[in-house]
């Protein structure tokens, strides 16, 4: 990783609601959540020098119609595509380019609208070989499930609680697209079984939302700025036949490595975590694979409280996919929203008590073949 | 739109697909050059016997397949060293565990399907 050059804050963050919007126009989400961080920051929009767009099934011209209705006009924007993950790799981009000196103040934005593409679930891609054999994403999941249960040991079961303490953080977030009252072990492990050991309430719902966040030099990130003390950015190497950990685990352990690296930090010191449980599995497999849970442990420390809102590492207090919902190209950017709030001391109801160091991860997966098509796992810092 | 088929092709219980005389990286496709490492590959069958790497019931209707289906990472066999992973439908449906012995027994609509080694087909 190339040396510092510049440090970055992020200025304001913003978001719409999460939800099944099918009847709004997909702009309005956008327009929602970039409004909310440009005042947060403080900003006028033709203060902006740059933009990425984090998108999966957003239509063609879905960035600049997005920009034009809130007056971001006549600068570089890039749409990216990373599965799950979009939204966190515009976020990185936006950081590397203030960090780099490419740009001065640069928004990060994700927008998704699931409600207007899909039915049902996410149909697998015709085009991928796995997909094209019935690979539900769920079924991806459900596969490193009794894959991991084996290796351990463990009774399906344990999966459960992640669920259980996600949901509970989430009925606390007004933002959540599942609020209401958290279900209980015996609710969730009897909901009905979508793949392996998941069961419904073991899986994110179908989303529409977007998300946002402007990157500047911290010197001047605004009134309230959260530093980003690294960033970093893997694609899987290839996963097959001579790879034993299960699918995705290789990848979220790089990147994580190399962040810790380049922000000098040692896993002890985060604070709070929000990282990508699209699934109760993926909870687990992450936790274990950032190093901070041995391996094995990761469901038991959730039934036992310490990754819950209260515990020592509290894990997803947003209540994370599994509550806010995952409107893909936008759930980075909705992390990083939750952990700047954590940071500020403005998580009303779900405030992780003195929080100063926060860890942000997002997998995005599912091409055939490799170990997940991109992670970002970025560290944040109360200056 | 329909678009080409990209599971893997079968040639009766085998797997037709292809090995790089480099690296040694077995592709579940046929191809003359290395997914991995782009050296020299040459065509090799692999299978029919594998093991499971893991496997899953799937209760979500998928395509033409029917909830609930079974599928499984199958690692298959190769005459000189591992075959590739590919995901396959086991038949009769039904998790088994890790480590399961598995062959190919042929094809369900263009899936590869697998079934439990010795049970007969």
């Amino acid at each position: 990783m190339s040396p510092t050059r510049i440090r970055v804050g992020i200025a304001g963050v913003g978001t719409s609601a999460f939800g099944r919007f099918p009847t709004e126009r997909i702009e309005t989400l956008g327009w929602a959540a970039i409004t909310e961080a440009l005042d947060d920051a403080g900003l006028r929009p033709d203060e902006v020098d740059a933009v990425w767009l984090g998108s999966v099934f957003g239509p063609a011209g879905l960035a600049n119609r997005v920009l034009a209705g809130v007056g971001v006009t006549g600068v570089p924007v890039f749409k990216v595509e990373a599965a799950c993950a979009s939204g966190t790799v515009a976020f990185h981009e936006a950081v590397e380019a203030v960090r780099l000196g490419r740009y001065r103040r640069v928004l990060a934005v994700g927008v998704e609208q699931l409600s207007t593409v899909f039915t049902g679930p996410i149909v697998p891609e015709a085009t991928d070989p796995e997909g094209s054999a019935g690979l539900a994403l769920p079924a991806l999941y459900a596969l490193q499930a009794n894959r991991y249960l084996a290796e351990h040991g463990l009774d399906a079961s344990v999966l459960g609680h992640i669920a259980v303490k996600n949901k509970r953080a989430g009925s606390l977030n007004p933002r959540a697209h599942l609020g209401g009252s958290p279900p209980s072990l015996e609710q969730v492990l009897g909901s009905r079984p979508v793949a392996g050991p998941l069961t419904l309430l073991q899986c994110c719902p179908m989303t529409d939302g977007a998300a946002a966040a402007v990157i500047a030099p911290l010197d001047d990130a605004g009134p309230d700025p959260i530093e980003v003390l690294a960033s970093a950015f893997v694609s899987g190497h290839h996963w097959g036949a001579d790879t034993d950990a299960p699918w995705s685990m290789d990848t979220v352990a790089r990147a994580a490595d190399r962040a810790f690296a380049a922000a000098g930090l040692e896993r002890s010191d985060v604070d709070v975590a929000e990282m990508h449980d699209a699934f109760t599995i993926g909870e687990v497999l992450t936790t274990e694979a950032l190093g901070l849970a041995d391996p094995g442990t990761a469901a038991s420390l959730a039934a036992r409280g310490e990754t819950a809102l209260g515990g020592r590492l509290p894990i997803n207090p947003s209540g994370g996919l599994l509550s806010r919902g995952h409107p893909l190209g936008a759930t980075g950017l909705a992390q990083t929203a939750e952990l700047v709030w954590q940071l500020r001391g403005r998580a009303d109801g779900r405030q992780v008590d003195g929080a100063r160091t926060a860890l942000l991860e997002t997998m995005g997966g599912g091409a055939a073949g490799v170990d997940g098509n991109a992670c970002v796992v970025a560290l944040l810092g109360r200056r | 739109m329909t678009v080409a088929d990209p599971r893997p092709v079968l040639d009766g219980r085998t797997v037709r697909g292809s090995r790089c005389s480099a690296c040694g990286t077995a592709d579940a496709w046929e191809r003359d050059r290395c997914g991995r490492c782009l050296g020299p590959s040459e065509s090799r069958a692999f299978g029919p016997d594998g093991t499971v790497w893991s496997s899953a019931d799937v209760h979500l209707a998928v395509g033409h397949r029917a909830a609930p289906y079974t599928l499984a990472y199958v690692d298959l066999s190769g005459a000189d060293g591992p075959g590739p992973r590919v995901l396959a439908r086991l038949v009769p449906g039904g998790e088994v565990p890790p480590g399961t012995a598995v062959e190919i027994v042929g094809d369900d609509e263009g899936d590869i399907a697998v079934t439990v080694a010795g049970v007969g087909r």
